[in-house]
């Protein structure tokens, strides 16, 4: 009934035409949202009877085990990454190594164990519930305490955040000092080519410059690429062509392959200055103290490149994320267990 | 390289019509041999739209679709061996539908994966959706089916538990990565919460399969819940009036 009644709200605000997505955030939504979380708790309470020191157990080792895996991926892509940018090989394959290996020795103890006590098809069942309760509790904490909003940054190595100014006019200290170095930008190598011709002065009819390997050519006129330059104030490669009226031929930027930006962030541990510096990618947030930073997009301001952030302070993040990762695995392991091996 | 892949997905389009039709005269070995060639044309389709896109190819609905099959004959195979259900003909049958939608779509050659989608979950969220929604279809045409024969609406069963843990995934794991590449794992994006109100419905299912007195929910319910799988696949990307976060998908 509880799931039906979720059903008929998400429909009420998710229809493509006339949907109202305020009643996502609606007090019956939450209401709504409480219920299930109870509801969940109920079912998996109910369906591990005479189980139930089983199933904490068996989730707790799961939790082990599903760090294990993570460990082996995150450490490891990061070692990787720092190999990656100059440092010594044979560091990254034993930093690599070692990690690798803790989480292999955390995957199979805990992974064992978790299957041992989880040997009954019926307890994943209720870890699923329980799962899912987990992630309605982070959501919940999350939907009253987290504090989200866009920040733009210049990207001049000047300008610090130091606190954030909600739209309901309260300030919020970050306990720390964020700066942005450097921006870099890089396209694909689909960039097209435009000539403008000056009418009276301003940019008038635009007509498009075909390439053809390293040379640019409109009719029987042609360019080597290498001739465009940029130059302060202008945002693209240009080349001045001579001639009545006077024309210009400009670089369009190609589609945008990535982009990056150097943070330094200005903190202190037990009273010491401290400076943490990362590469801020859109995949890739910051994250300082209790903060994340994801990097949302950016914008040409002048010669200055302002950086868009997204700046979260989100309590019940870690308990809604692992919720989400074992409702994935309780699952996958509750579905595809075949019937016949059950208790 | 175009008229390589518009000739690979005639054919295993070819291949697939040809399994549904040896199925159709009984000849269960014949049907099983042609998807299984229908798998060997979907991966080169696959590998001729991964050169073209100089990128996974799951840019956009056409790759989408032509990717159906490549999961579908594993699927096949794995109902047959470990669930003891021959559904080679319906499996074949989505293929072919899925590979109708990808010929009537436009091949965009020049695709360009921009930031947000270059990350290690960019695979694993598509091709996790894709397994889902193309058994979710079969279970939809078992379902349909066992308006006259009924024994296919517990294979219909089958396929939803088989298909829903592949959902689960691509729903929770795009949340995982929605918290990376935006800054929260919930934003309420229309294609979220139709993805949401999909898994809901085959959750539904699950809880009411089990009592005979809801025995009469099942077939609407899983017609419903294959309703919600178009709506959240085709209509939130096609309407064009529609802001999603996941436009870039269209």
């Amino acid at each position: 009934m509880a799931l039906g009644a979720a059903c008929v709200l998400l429909l009420a605000g998710a229809f493509p035409l006339l949907g109202a997505p305020a009643v996502y955030r609606s007090g019956a939504m939450l209401l709504l949202g409480a219920l299930v979380v109870l509801l969940c708790l109920w079912g998996g309470w109910r369906l591990a009877a005479g189980r139930r020191g089983q199933l904490v157990f068996g989730l707790v080792f799961l939790f082990f085990t599903v760090t294990g895996l993570s460990m082996l991926v995150q450490y490891g892509a990061k070692a990787l990454e720092y190999a990656g940018i100059g440092g010594p090989m044979w560091a990254g394959a034993v930093g690599m190594g070692c990690v690798a290996l803790t989480g292999v020795v955390f995957m199979a103890v805990f992974g064992f164990l978790c299957y041992r006590v989880m040997n009954q098809r019926v307890l994943w069942l209720a870890g699923v519930h329980w799962a899912l309760a987990l992630l309605g509790t982070g959501a919940f904490v999350d939907a009253a305490c987290e504090v989200r909003m866009p920040v733009t940054l210049p990207a001049d190595a000047k300008t610090e955040l130091t606190e954030l100014f909600l739209d309901d006019g309260r300030h919020i200290p970050l306990g720390f000092r964020l700066r942005i170095d450097a921006f870099t930008v890089r396209h694909y190598d689909d960039a097209t080519y435009t000539i403008y011709a000056f009418e009276n002065g301003r940019p008038g009819q635009a007509r498009q410059v075909e390439r053809r390997g390293e040379t640019l050519h409109l009719g029987a006129e042609s360019w080597p690429v290498s001739e465009l330059k940029t130059a302060p104030g202008m945002p693209h490669p240009f080349l001045m062509l001579p001639g009545n009226p006077a024309r210009v031929l400009v670089q369009n930027p190609g589609t945008v392959k990535d982009y990056c930006a150097s943070v330094v962030a200005f903190t202190d541990h037990r009273g010491r200055p401290e400076t943490h510096k990362a590469e801020l990618r859109v995949n890739t947030p910051f994250a300082c103290k209790d903060w994340r930073f994801s990097l949302s997009s950016y914008r040409q301001a002048g010669d200055t490149t302002e950086v868009l952030l997204q700046a979260r302070r989100a309590p019940g993040r870690f308990a809604a994320l692992a919720g989400m990762v074992g409702v994935i695995i309780c699952t996958a392991v509750w579905c595809w267990w075949r019937k016949e091996e059950q208790a | 390289m175009i008229t390589l892949v518009y000739s690979l997905s005639i054919f295993t389009l070819l291949l697939c019509l040809g399994s549904v039709l040896a199925a159709a005269l009984r000849r269960t070995p014949d049907s099983c041999r042609a998807f299984d060639a229908a798998w060997v044309g979907a991966l080169l389709l696959f590998a001729a739209d991964w050169v073209l896109a100089q990128a996974p190819p799951f840019g956009n609905m056409r790759h989408v679709l032509a990717f159906f099959p490549l999961v579908m004959v594993p699927a096949a195979h794995y109902l047959r061996r470990f669930r003891g259900l021959e559904l080679t003909a319906w499996l074949a049958g989505a293929s072919a539908l899925a590979l109708v939608g990808a010929l009537c779509m436009p091949l965009q050659a020049g695709w360009r994966q921009m930031p947000a989608l270059q990350s290690p979950w960019f695979v694993p969220h598509v091709t996790a959706y894709v397994i889902s929604y193309g058994l979710m279809t079969v279970a939809a045409m078992l379902t349909l089916a066992s308006y006259r024969r009924g024994q296919l609406l517990a294979a219909a069963g089958e396929m939803v538990r088989l298909s829903l843990p592949f959902m689960t995934f691509g729903l929770w794991s795009g949340a995982l990565w929605a918290d990376a590449a935006w800054g929260g794992y919930w934003a309420w994006d229309i294609k979220e919460a139709w993805s949401l109100l999909t898994w809901c419905i085959y959750l539904i299912y699950l809880h009411v399969e089990r009592y005979p007195a809801f025995a009469g929910w099942r077939r609407p319910l899983l017609l419903l819940g294959f309703a919600a799988v178009v709506v959240t696949f085709l209509v939130v990307n096609l309407m064009p009036k529609i802001e999603s976060m996941h436009s870039y998908a269209q």
